[in-house]
């Protein structure tokens, strides 16, 4: 989302940024990041990859329920972005993408290349 | 940020080395802190966590909103004793995982707890949780007693 819409007047005062926090793990045949973006819903969620970059954004589209007014407010509106560099190891085709109790599942197979080959001693 | 671990090997004979190291370490920095909120970011450095929460209210009903992100509904406990909700739970670590696949880590794990003054008394029998895509949404009914009342007025 271009920077232009968040800052619209009318919602300058509500929506915050937030860079989601994540953990990463290569595995053999695959790198995951799991990333912490609690109240979406898969719909308010997009992963876009331009080029090197893979990029993760999701807003909340969670308001005040009806009939009631704010007491106290912690969680703003929030928009998640981050942005990741992929490289060449990745394979773009087969990324998996997994949202389950507010976190992100994101699976990205390496490519053939980019695996660890174990060579048989004679 | 990249998503592949980088080693670069220690050169001596480059004299970029330690300034390229240098600037990585800046980076993820800024990529931990900016943005975020510093009392929480704080909280985050101190080892401590507790999820964000909104409170709303109604004639008949408080409403408590929690960010408790990857965490399964067995795993959160909530207590309400007189005006008094607390909100706790453990979030384990996956141990599916071996220690040399860590590439990061930025999420918390650990217990954490939170307790909230509500406004008004409340039903504790009445309490209805509901948990999903990592929102912990309690309804908390008031008690008759502390609901407004609308006193009709007689013309005579």
């Amino acid at each position: 989302m271009p920077a232009k819409d968040v800052i619209k007047q009318d919602d300058r005062e509500e929506t915050r940024v937030i860079t989601p926090l994540v953990n990463i793990h290569e595995k053999e045949k695959e790198i995951t990041v799991d990333a912490e973006m609690p109240g979406l819903t898969k719909e308010d969620l997009s992963i876009q990859i331009e080029g090197e970059v893979l990029n993760l954004s999701g807003r909340q589209k969670e308001n005040v329920p009806e009939g009631y007014t704010v007491l106290y407010r912690e969680r703003f509106p929030i928009e998640y972005r981050r942005t990741f560099v992929l490289g060449a190891e990745i394979d773009r085709e087969g990324i998996k993408a997994f949202y389950e109790n507010g976190v992100l599942n994101l699976r990205l197979p390496k490519t053939e290349r980019a695996r660890p080959k174990t060579v048989k001693i004679d | 940020m990249s998503l592949i671990r980088r080693n670069p090997e220690k050169n001596w004979t480059n004299p970029f080395f330690e300034l390229e190291r240098l600037q990585n370490e800046m980076n993820r920095l800024f990529d931990f802190s900016l943005s975020r909120w510093p009392e929480r970011d704080m909280g985050i450095l101190e080892g401590a966590w507790s999820p964000a929460i909104d409170i709303y209210d109604s004639r008949d009903n408080i409403v408590v909103k929690a960010d408790i992100p990857g965490l399964s509904k067995d795993e959160i406990e909530v207590s309400v004793h007189n005006d008094t909700l607390v909100i706790r739970g453990e979030k384990k670590r996956e141990d599916k995982i071996k220690e040399d696949e860590f590439v990061r880590t930025e999420r918390f794990y650990g217990g954490f707890h939170r307790a909230v003054t509500l406004p008004s008394a409340v039903d504790a029998d009445k309490v209805k949780a509901v948990y999903n895509n990592g929102v912990l949404e309690l309804t908390l009914p008031k008690r008759e007693e502390v609901k407004p009342k609308q006193i009709q007025i007689d013309v005579k």
